[in-house]
């Protein structure tokens, strides 16, 4: 009887033992988060730059996400860089490099609603010579209003037919950023 | 290590097999054979020494020795009836068909002891005999071979399998799955992340030598979470008495190119009585399976499990030890990773899916990577005057892994890592007999701990929380000659507490208690030996899981936002069975059972309406609420042997799933499913036996019965499906060689399932030839 004694209490010891665990979990490093995408126009031959930002410093839920949309001049050329931060941590970690490193898996697209006189143009390249997105050349023309939409796709198939050029409709792979601004032409 | 561990035992398997191949070649003289055994009580398994073993034939016999082992040497081919006698026991008689050196072991049956015993290995006999229960166990179980646990159990009628893709599959019974139905692995509550609807069970179906379902609301005997139903995983008992023996299943099938091979060695000991001990792995590796018309790229998987028991058995004191390890990794299929609601509905209006490529064995992500250890510990005391008294604990640790497609190199990083651990303590008494009625209580304990992995970067679907249970049942079983009835009541008290981040990285620690008391009431008629009726009315409850309290976040596979309801109640269910059942051991064998199930507070996730803003785009929020459900259903399984060696079978069931307070359908509920095959038997075909030849028809409805405006594509279309088998059994010597050869899909239909959650994204898999061997020595 004692060995079914000690096995008993060996049994509840294992129980008690494992049941003391008080440790606190800690917060995870959203290190990949990205919080804010900052788009900056500026006119060329000078003026004051013009940004588009959407930014939801504590990531999806929680507070809203807040975005910040610009007027451009009609008839304009801009030189036009993204920035991409994750500002859930501090300092603020710029997540464009990272994207910029992996560029052959990463491409932008730019879109505009019907009506809206804007094109553009890829001003950069990754390392197989197909645009990323990350530098673009905008041209506005006349006066007009809409909405204008940046998409970044995660491994598109870049050398499908008019990826390189800006069309979307054959890049496939899956979005990692799809934001929408309000734009004015004026 | 484990591969190295098997292959030897493997390869030395099948050089056995094969040299007794060649010996079942050599001619033998006849009235040369032996007929061996041994002669045990049914009860426990314990030795008969001294027992009469009597050919009737040849008015001969033999006493079997201290250990209750025979022999009856110098043995003519031919017919024979066996009879096996023992002072106060039942004698028990064989026909057997000699024609080799044949083991025929017996199991008698101690008149006084058959009322007021309970068999050892107890789970069967104490199921409530009420509850609706059915098995797979022998012939019909090692024809599944090779499947996982989730589609092994749609051979039972009223069960579905919940799939993501081909190679992760969840039992559903009655509707209803994940937290909704308990598992219990030899006898012990399985415990991982089974929120998951696309976690599957953690368990080697290669354990069980039998697989039951009870479906009815089970939560009196198991707790909480059997609200479904009770999913059971049992291994053969362990041998008692001196033996060795084995068995090796060898799977292969073409679609997914893959292979299984699983062995199992047990043994008995003559110098200790009662010592038994099983060694039991599986190894199991697929490539991309594939549609009539592409590839799954990324649905490789393997998996490697092993097990180990350990036991000592005697009428009044006996342990067992058992200790299973499971690891899978699976890939996930490549095309149904997507970012937001933009690729989802590029991905509807696509015929293949993304990413497709060619075959491959390549496991990349998104994957998930699981190990399940589960440790136990059973020991029971027997008294002739009181009774027996069982004490169980088990440990279980399950990690699991989840691989995304990530950013910077972070693709080794998981996405998800979380640690459950959990130990359960079970005390139960049996008491002696008592005027007719058997009865038992017990209480039981148990412990949970589930922690995440910072590491991942990514915020936890789940929390870290402690969980804190606490038991106590008591049921009644009173057993008359035609009849039985038996009632139960059961109290839980379940403590959690949690320990979150706020959006701001504030730690939240709120807490919860759960009490709940359920009860059951049924029994059983039986009218003239072939036809009897069962009914049971059960309750049964389940405390909100913990990512109905707290997941928040992103779901990636659903592109929806989830979020938990830290307010939601426990979820009460009664299920009320009825089952009528008929056999007249010749031509026919039917069980139709109806089922009336209404839940209170049942919790699901619903839209809200809802559209938040993300940067990957705007996304619908779903929340888990709280309403009042009522699923009503009929299941119905047949055989008609309509000629000697000519049978029909048929198996059907259907379910009409209401949210009652909002007058609409529950989702993702089984459609209507009529399973029809013509199956010829033959006992004898030269050396050959047991031959059976099946050709099967599937029909499954469309599934109209959804809710409005909820999911994101209409379901799919009815479809059917031919499927084609043939299995014999080949002797080697006293070893018996069985082969199983199988066709799914044998026209490869195109067509998608309501209850596969890739179905958004591409098509079933497509025709697939199997072909099983399983060797027993």
């Amino acid at each position: 009887m004692k060995q079914y004694l000690f096995l008993f209490g060996l049994v509840l010891a294992i129980f008690s033992f494992s049941s003391c665990d008080k440790d606190d979990p800690t917060p995870p490093n959203e290190e990949e988060l990205i919080t804010t995408l900052t788009l900056t126009m500026t006119p060329e031959g000078g003026g004051s730059d013009v940004l588009f930002r959407f930014r939801d410093t504590d990531g999806d839920g929680g507070n809203d996400p807040v975005i910040t949309s610009g007027t451009l001049a009609a008839n304009t050329i801009y030189n036009a860089t993204l920035e991409l931060l994750n500002e859930s941590v501090s300092p603020a970690e710029n997540i464009t490099n990272e994207v910029r490193s992996e560029g052959e898996d990463h491409q932008f697209f730019y879109a505009t609603t019907a009506g809206v006189n804007l094109s553009f143009a890829y001003d950069d390249t990754d390392t197989n010579g197909n645009p990323i997105g990350l530098e673009v050349l905008f041209q506005t023309g006349e006066a007009s209003t809409g909405q204008f939409q940046v998409t970044l796709r995660h491994e598109p198939n870049k050398t499908a037919s008019g990826v390189s050029t800006g069309d979307i409709s054959n890049a496939g792979g899956e979005t990692d950023i799809e934001v929408i601004f309000d734009i004015e032409i004026q | 290590m484990r591969k190295h561990l098997f292959l030897p035992y493997f390869l030395t398997f099948l050089l056995f097999a094969h040299f007794n191949d060649m010996d079942g070649q050599v001619p033998k003289s006849p009235c040369n054979y032996s007929l061996s055994g041994n002669v045990s009580d049914e009860h426990d398994r314990q030795p008969l020494p001294f027992a009469a073993i009597y050919i009737e034939e040849l008015k001969t016999g033999v006493v079997s020795d201290s250990l209750g082992n025979y022999r009856i040497e110098g043995l003519c081919e031919g017919f024979y009836t066996v009879i096996a006698s023992h002072i106060g026991c039942e004698s028990v008689t064989k026909k057997i068909n000699l024609r080799n050196h044949t083991v025929q072991n017996f199991t008698t049956e101690h008149h006084e002891e058959i009322l007021e015993t309970i068999k050892i290995t107890g789970k069967k006999n104490q199921q409530a005999v009420s509850m609706t229960q059915n098995n797979l166990k022998g012939t019909e179980l090692e024809q599944l071979a090779g499947k996982s646990l989730g589609e092994a159990l749609t051979k039972i009628s009223g069960v579905n399998s919940l799939q993501t893709g081909p190679t992760i599959s969840k039992p559903i019974i009655h509707g209803l799955h994940s937290n909704r139905i308990l598992m219990l692995n030899n006898g012990v509550r399985q415990e991982g992340q089974q929120w998951g609807t696309e976690h599957a069970p953690e368990m080697d179906p290669f354990i069980a030598a039998e697989l039951s379902v009870i479906k009815g609301a089970a939560s009196v005997q198991y707790g909480s979470d059997a609200i479904g139903g009770v999913i059971l995983v049992e291994p053969a008992p362990l041998p008692i008495s001196k033996t060795f023996k084995g068995k090796i299943n060898l799977v292969g099938m073409s679609n997914g190119r893959q292979g299984i091979a699983s062995a199992q060695i047990e043994g008995g000991s003559s110098k200790w009585k009662g010592v038994g001990w099983r060694l039991q792995g599986t190894l199991k590796k697929s490539g991309d399976f594939h549609t009539p018309n592409y590839s799954l790229t990324n649905t490789a998987m393997q998996e490697s499990n092993v097990s180990a028991a350990f036991g000592f058995k005697k009428y009044h004191f006996g342990m067992e030890v058992f200790y299973s390890y499971f690891h899978t990794e699976l890939g996930i299929l490549r095309g149904s990773h997507i970012g937001n609601l933009t690729d989802l509905q590029a991905a509807l209006e696509r015929e293949v899916p993304l990413f497709t490529e060619d075959f491959n064995y390549d496991i990349l992500n998104p994957k998930q990577k699981v190990d399940h250890h589960l440790a136990k510990m059973n020991v029971y005391w027997r008294g002739e005057n009181w009774g027996k008294l069982q004490l169980l604990y088990a440990f279980q640790y399950d990690n699991r892994k989840e691989f995304d497609i990530r950013r910077g190199s972070r693709s080794d990083i998981p996405s998800l890592d979380l640690d459950l651990q959990s130990q359960h303590i079970d005390l139960t008494f049996e008491h002696k007999e008592w005027s007719k009625l058997k009865g038992r209580m017990g209480i039981t304990g148990s412990y949970k701990l589930n922690r995440n992995d910072p590491d991942t970067g990514v915020r936890p679907l789940v929390p870290y929380y402690n969980q804190y249970g606490l038991g106590a049942f008591w049921i009644e079983h009173l057993k008359q000659e035609n009849w039985e009835l038996e009632a139960g009541i059961r109290y839980d008290f379940q403590h959690l507490l949690v320990k979150k981040f706020s959006t701001t990285n504030e730690l939240l620690e709120p807490t919860f208690n759960f009490h709940n008391v359920s009860a059951s009431i049924g029994g059983m008629v039986d009218f003239n030996g072939k036809l009897s009726f069962r009914s049971n009315l059960g309750t049964a409850f389940r405390p909100p899981s913990i990512n109905e309290l707290f997941s928040e976040g992103l779901h990636h596979g659903a592109a929806a936002i989830e979020e938990g309801d830290a307010d939601l109640t426990t979820e009460k269910s009664w299920k009320w069975v009825q089952t009528l059942q008929y056999n007249d051991s010749k031509k026919w064998q039917w069980e139709v059972s109806a089922y009336a199930h209404w839940l209170k507070d049942f919790i699901y996730l619903t839209p809200t309406g809802e559209q938040r803003l993300t940067i990957r785009g705007a996304f619908p929020v779903f929340q888990y609420l709280q309403t009042d459900a009522r699923l009503l259903g009929l299941d119905g399984v047949g055989q008609w042997q309509f000629h000697s060696k000519w049978a029909w079978q048929f198996k059907g069931s259907l379910l009409w799933a209401k949210d009652v307070t909002k007058g609409d359908y529950l989702i993702f509920m089984p459609a209507n499913r009529l399973e029809n095959s013509l199956v010829y038997a033959q006992k004898d075909w030269g050396k050959w036996k047991d031959i059976e030849v099946k050709l099967g028809h599937t029909l499954v409805g469309k599934q109209n019965r959804v809710p409005a405006n909820v999911d994101f594509t209409e379901p799919p279309e009815s479809y059917q499906l031919i499927h084609f088998e043939v299995g014999a059994k080949f002797p080697l010597q006293q070893n018996t060689l069985g082969i199983h050869f199988e066709v799914q899909n044998v026209f490869n239909t195109v067509y998608r399932d309501y209850l596969n959650r890739l179905r958004y994204f591409a098509d079933e898999t497509g025709r697939n030839f199997a072909l099983r061997l399983n060797y027993h020595f």
